[in-house]
C-alpha cells in the first residue's frame, strides 16, 4: 500500500517535471508564429498571438515583442505583463531575421531547442528582403493571422516537396553535425502578403546563398521532404509519388565521386512524357547541386558520406566535396493516369 | 387478537365468530354460510377476501354444490371428495399455511361438526396481461413480458422450455409479506456449486417484505458496493429461457415482473435481445456500437477536460481557437463547467424519468433545448461543453444496464482528468479495469468469457456468431470456463 501511495504521489511530481500544468484554454494566449532577430544587446522575439472572437470565424491577431540578452529571457519578456500566459505549443513557424542568419544560428537555435516553451517541431524559415517581424503585418487571404496562414502555406508546400522541411530539431541536428547543412524555406513580402519564395542556404550556421522557387523545389525532391512532389515543366504539372533518393560516394585516388539517384513514379500519359520529366528533373537537380557546391551549403550531406568512406582524406581537406564530380541519375516510372498530363 | 387465539373447533358458529373477530377491522373479509338441502342439512362456512378471489369459481365450485347437496352432514374429507368440485384443495393445513393461502386469495371452507378446514384455490385477483416491457423493447422477436402474477410468469417460462429438466423451487421470503420466490433452473446443466450458493444466500435473507427482485439482489449479490451489476434483471421470458439454457439460475419473485438472473457477467451488459433476433451482421455492428458508446460516455467529458486544461497542444489549432472563442465570458473553470453541466443533465434525466410521459416530453424539450440554448447565450456554459455532455448523455442510453457504473465512473474520471490530465484518465481507467477484474458473481469471474482461453466461450462475447456457427454447447458455466 505504501508503494502504491508513493507511486501516486510521484505522478504529480513527474507531471510537473514534464512541464504539464493546469491552465484553462481560455486563460492562454495562443502563439501562432514567432519571429526572432538579433539586436545590439541580444535578441528580440516577436510573437503573433491569436485572439479568438466568438463573433468571427477567424481569430484576430496582435504581436508582442520581448527583448533581452538571451532568447530564453526574450521569450519570458514577450509574455511579461500580460493577463494570459503565452502558449507556444501551437506555433508552427518561427521566422529568422537576416540578422540571425548572418550572425550565426548555432547558439540561438540551441537555445530555442532547449526552451520548454517552444516545441522542437516548429518549422524555421528565413525572412527575405524584409524584417522578420514585419511579415506579421501583412494581410492573409482568408483573414487568418498572417503567421498562422504562413504556417498553412508551409505545411502544404512541404507536403508537395516545394520547400525543404526544416523543423527546429532538424536544423539543430544539421548545425551540430559534421558534413551536412540545413536549408531554410524563405519567406518574403509580395504585394502586402507574406509568401514562400525559395530557400536560404546555410553553410555551417551562417547564410551562404539563396535558391529560387524552382531550385528550392528540386532540392526538396532530392531531400524527399514529402512522400510526394510536384514538378512544373512549363505549363505542365507532373505529380511525383514514391520519391526515393540515393546518394553514393566512391573514392578515386582519395578524391570523392558522388552519384545521386532520384527515383519516383510520375503520373504520365506516355513513356515520352516520363522521359521528358526525367530529363527536366535531372537538369534541375544538377543545377541545384552545383549551386550547393558553389556556395558551400552541404544540404545533401556529401561531406558526411565522404567522411564515412574516407575519414582521413576528409579530415585533410573537408571542402573537397565542393569540387567533386557529381553524376545525377533520374529514374521516372510512368504510372498511367487520366490527370497526369498537362490537361 | 393474536394468531394463537385463532383455532377451530367442531362448532361452526364458534369458528365463524372467531374468524370474524380475528378479521374484525378488515372490510374485505367475507364469510358466507351455505346450507345443503338435505335433512339434517350439511352446513358450511366459506371465508374469503373480496377482490382476491374468482367469484364465479366460488359460486360454481363451492356454493352451488353445497347448497344442492341432499345428503346428511359429513366430515371434511368426505365433503372434498363428494361435494366440492375443485382440483387443488389442501386439507387441514397448519394455521400458518392456511393463513398464508387465505390471504393470497384462497377460500377457507369449514363444515359443522369438523374442526379441520379445507383451503380451496380460488385465486382471482386482477393482473395485467403479458405486454411487452417498455424497458426492453425489440425490433423483431417475441413481445411477451412478465407480469406481477407469479404463476403466469412461471407459465411463460415453462411454455418456452418444455423439458422435464426445468425446475421451479419455491421458497417463501419476508416475515410479513410471505412473498413466494421461485428458483428456476435446468437441472441437467445448472452448476451445482452456483445453485447451492444461491440457495444458501436466499436462506440468509432477513427482511420484513420482499416487494421486488431488487430487494433480494442487494442482499444476495457479490460485491454489493460495486456500481457494476453482478446480478441480471429482465422482464422478458425469452431472455430468462435463454439464460437458463446457458446454465444460469432465475429468481422469480411474486408481485413483480422483474426476474433476477445469476450469475451475471460483464458480457451480458452489452448484449440485447435484438442481438439474437436480427441478422448477426447488424447485431455485431450494433454490439460494437454499444461498446464504443460505453467507452465514449465514460471518457468523453474527462478527455475533454484533460485536453482543455492540461494538453492544449493536442487540440488542433483551429479547434482550439474555436473552443477558446466559445469559452469567452464563461466564468467557471472547465472542470467546474463540466461537472455542473453533467449534474444538471442528470437532474433533467431524473426529472424526465419521474414525470408522466406527457409532461416528460415537454420537460425534455424545455430542459434539453431551451435551457441549453439559454445557458450558452447567457455564457453560463460554452457550446462545446454542451455538445460533449449531451453526446456523453445520449451514448449512455445505449447501455442501460451499466447506468449506475456510467454515472459513478464518469464523475470519477472527470476528477482524475482535472487532477492529472490524460495520465489521470488512464490511471482511472486502469483502476476501473482492476476493479472489474476483481469482481465475481456467485463465484464466477466477471470477465469469465472475455478472458477465457476456451475457444467456444467467445461465441457470443466480442462477436455474436451466426447460429450456424454457434457451438451446440452454449453453457458458459457447464464447460471449463471457470
Amino acid at each position: 500500500m505504501k508503494r502504491v501511495c508513493a507511486a501516486l504521489l510521484c505522478l504529480p511530481l513527474c507531471l510537473s517535471l514534464c512541464s504539464c500544468r493546469w491552465h484553462d484554454a481560455g486563460d492562454l494566449s495562443a502563439v501562432t508564429a514567432g519571429a526572432v532577430s538579433r539586436t545590439e544587446t541580444g535578441y528580440a522575439l516577436t510573437a503573433e498571438l491569436a485572439l479568438p472572437d466568438a463573433d468571427r470565424n477567424v481569430p484576430d491577431s496582435k504581436t508582442v515583442t520581448g527583448t533581452a540578452g538571451s532568447l530564453a529571457q526574450a521569450i519570458d519578456a514577450a509574455g511579461a505583463g500580460r493577463d494570459a500566459q503565452l502558449y507556444w505549443s501551437h506555433a508552427r513557424i518561427l521566422l529568422l531575421d537576416a540578422s540571425m542568419l548572418r550572425g550565426g544560428l548555432r547558439e540561438p537555435v540551441g537555445a530555442l531547442n532547449r526552451s520548454s516553451e517552444i516545441r522542437p517541431s516548429v518549422r524555421l524559415c528565413a525572412a527575405s528582403g524584409t524584417k522578420a517581424d514585419k511579415l506579421f503585418e501583412c494581410e492573409s487571404i482568408h483573414g487568418d493571422p498572417p503567421g498562422f496562414a504562413l504556417g498553412d502555406s508551409l505545411e502544404l508546400a512541404v507536403r508537395e516537396s516545394r520547400v525543404p522541411d526544416m523543423p527546429l530539431f532538424r536544423v539543430l541536428d544539421r548545425i551540430e553535425s559534421e558534413g551536412i547543412d540545413p536549408v531554410l524555406p524563405s519567406v518574403a513580402e509580395e504585394n502586402g502578403q507574406a509568401v514562400l519564395r525559395g530557400a536560404a542556404l546555410i553553410s555551417g550556421d551562417r547564410l551562404c546563398g539563396r535558391l529560387n522557387e524552382e531550385q528550392s523545389a528540386a532540392l526538396s525532391l532530392l531531400l524527399h521532404a514529402g512522400e510526394t512532389g510536384v514538378l512544373y515543366d512549363g505549363g505542365a504539372r507532373r505529380q511525383l509519388t514514391r520519391l526515393r533518393t540515393e546518394i553514393d560516394a566512391e573514392m578515386n585516388n582519395h578524391t570523392p565521386v558522388f552519384t545521386v539517384t532520384l527515383r519516383a513514379d510520375a503520373a504520365c500519359e506516355s513513356d515520352g512524357q516520363a522521359r521528358r520529366t526525367a530529363e527536366v528533373l535531372q537538369q534541375r537537380c544538377l543545377d541545384v547541386i552545383q549551386i550547393l557546391q558553389r556556395t558551400g551549403c552541404d544540404a545533401l550531406g556529401f561531406g558526411r558520406m565522404w567522411m564515412q568512406k574516407d575519414a582521413a582524406g576528409c579530415q585533410a581537406n573537408a571542402d573537397a566535396w565542393r569540387s567533386a564530380p557529381v553524376t545525377m541519375r533520374t529514374e521516372i516510372h510512368c504510372t498511367p493516369s487520366a490527370e497526369g498530363g498537362s490537361r | 387478537m393474536n394468531l394463537s387465539d385463532l383455532y377451530f373447533t367442531t362448532n361452526l358458529d364458534d369458528n365463524i365468530a372467531r374468524m370474524q373477530n380475528f378479521f374484525a377491522h378488515d372490510n374485505t373479509f367475507i364469510c358466507r354460510v351455505v346450507q345443503g338441502s338435505g335433512s339434517p342439512a350439511l352446513r358450511a362456512a366459506l371465508f374469503f377476501f373480496d377482490g382476491m378471489v374468482n367469484s364465479a369459481s366460488i359460486n360454481e365450485s363451492l356454493i352451488r354444490p353445497i347448497s344442492l347437496w341432499r345428503g346428511a352432514p359429513m366430515p371434511m374429507e368426505a365433503v372434498i371428495e363428494e361435494v366440492l368440485q375443485i382440483d387443488d384443495c389442501p386439507f387441514d393445513p397448519g394455521m400458518d399455511e392456511l393463513l398464508s393461502a387465505f390471504l393470497y386469495g384462497d377460500t377457507v371452507v369449514l363444515v359443522d361438526g369438523d374442526s379441520r378446514p379445507a383451503v380451496v384455490n380460488t385465486k382471482g385477483f386482477p393482473h395485467r396481461g403479458p405486454d411487452e416491457p417498455d424497458n426492453e423493447k425489440v425490433l423483431r422477436g417475441p413481445r411477451e413480458g412478465f407480469t406481477e402474477a407469479f404463476m403466469t410468469n412461471l407459465a411463460l417460462i415453462r411454455r418456452r422450455l418444455r423439458t422435464p429438466q426445468l425446475r421451479f423451487e419455491f421458497t417463501e421470503l419476508g416475515t410479513v409479506s410471505h412473498t413466494t420466490v421461485s428458483l428456476c433452473y435446468l437441472d441437467d446443466i445448472v452448476d451445482r456449486t452456483v445453485l447451492h450458493e444461491v440457495q444458501r444466500r436466499l436462506k440468509g435473507v432477513r427482511l420484513d417484505a420482499v416487494l421486488d427482485a431488487n430487494y433480494l439482489n442487494e442482499i444476495i449479490r457479490d460485491n454489493r458496493s460495486s456500481p457494476f451489476p453482478t446480478a441480471g434483471f429482465t422482464e422478458r421470458p425469452d431472455i430468462v429461457a435463454a439464460k437458463l439454457l446457458e446454465g444460469r439460475i432465475a429468481l422469480v419473485v411474486d408481485g413483480t415482473p422483474v426476474v433476477l438472473t445469476v450469475p451475471h457477467v460483464l458480457q451480458e451488459t452489452i448484449q440485447t435481445n435484438d442481438d439474437y433476433y436480427i441478422s448477426y451482421l447488424y447485431a455485431n455492428l450494433t454490439r460494437w456500437l454499444r461498446v464504443l458508446g460505453f467507452v465514449l460516455t465514460l471518457t468523453l467529458p474527462a478527455v475533454y477536460v484533460a485536453l482543455l486544461t492540461w494538453h492544449q497542444e493536442m487540440i488542433p489549432t483551429r479547434l482550439l481557437f474555436s473552443i477558446a472563442a466559445s469559452r469567452q465570458g464563461v466564468p467557471f473553470p472547465t472542470f467546474t463547467e463540466a461537472a455542473g453541466t453533467l449534474l444538471v443533465f442528470e437532474i433533467l434525466k431524473e426529472a424526465g424519468a419521474r414525470t408522466p410521459d406527457t409532461i416528460g416530453q415537454a420537460l425534455s424539450i424545455v430542459g434539453g433545448l431551451v435551457l441549453g440554448q439559454a445557458a450558452v447565450e447567457a455564457r453560463f456554459v460554452s457550446a462545446p461543453m454542451v455538445i460533449v455532455i449531451a453526446f456523453s448523455g445520449v451514448t449512455a442510453l445505449i447501455v442501460p444496464k451499466l447506468r449506475t457504473a456510467t454515472l459513478v465512473y464518469r464523475f470519477f474520471l472527470l476528477v482524475c482528468a482535472a487532477v492529472l490530465g490524460l495520465y489521470g484518465v488512464l490511471l482511472g481507467l486502469g483502476l476501473i479495469l482492476a476493479h472489474v477484474c476483481h469482481l465475481t458473481s456467485f463465484g464466477v469471474p466477471y470477465l469469465v468469457n472475455i478472458l477465457s482461453a476456451e475457444k467456444h466461450s467467445h461465441n457470443d462475447v466480442v462477436l455474436r456468431f451466426p447460429w450456424f456457427a454457434m457451438k451446440p454447447d452454449r453453457r458458459f458455466l457447464a464447460g471449463g470456463d471457470r
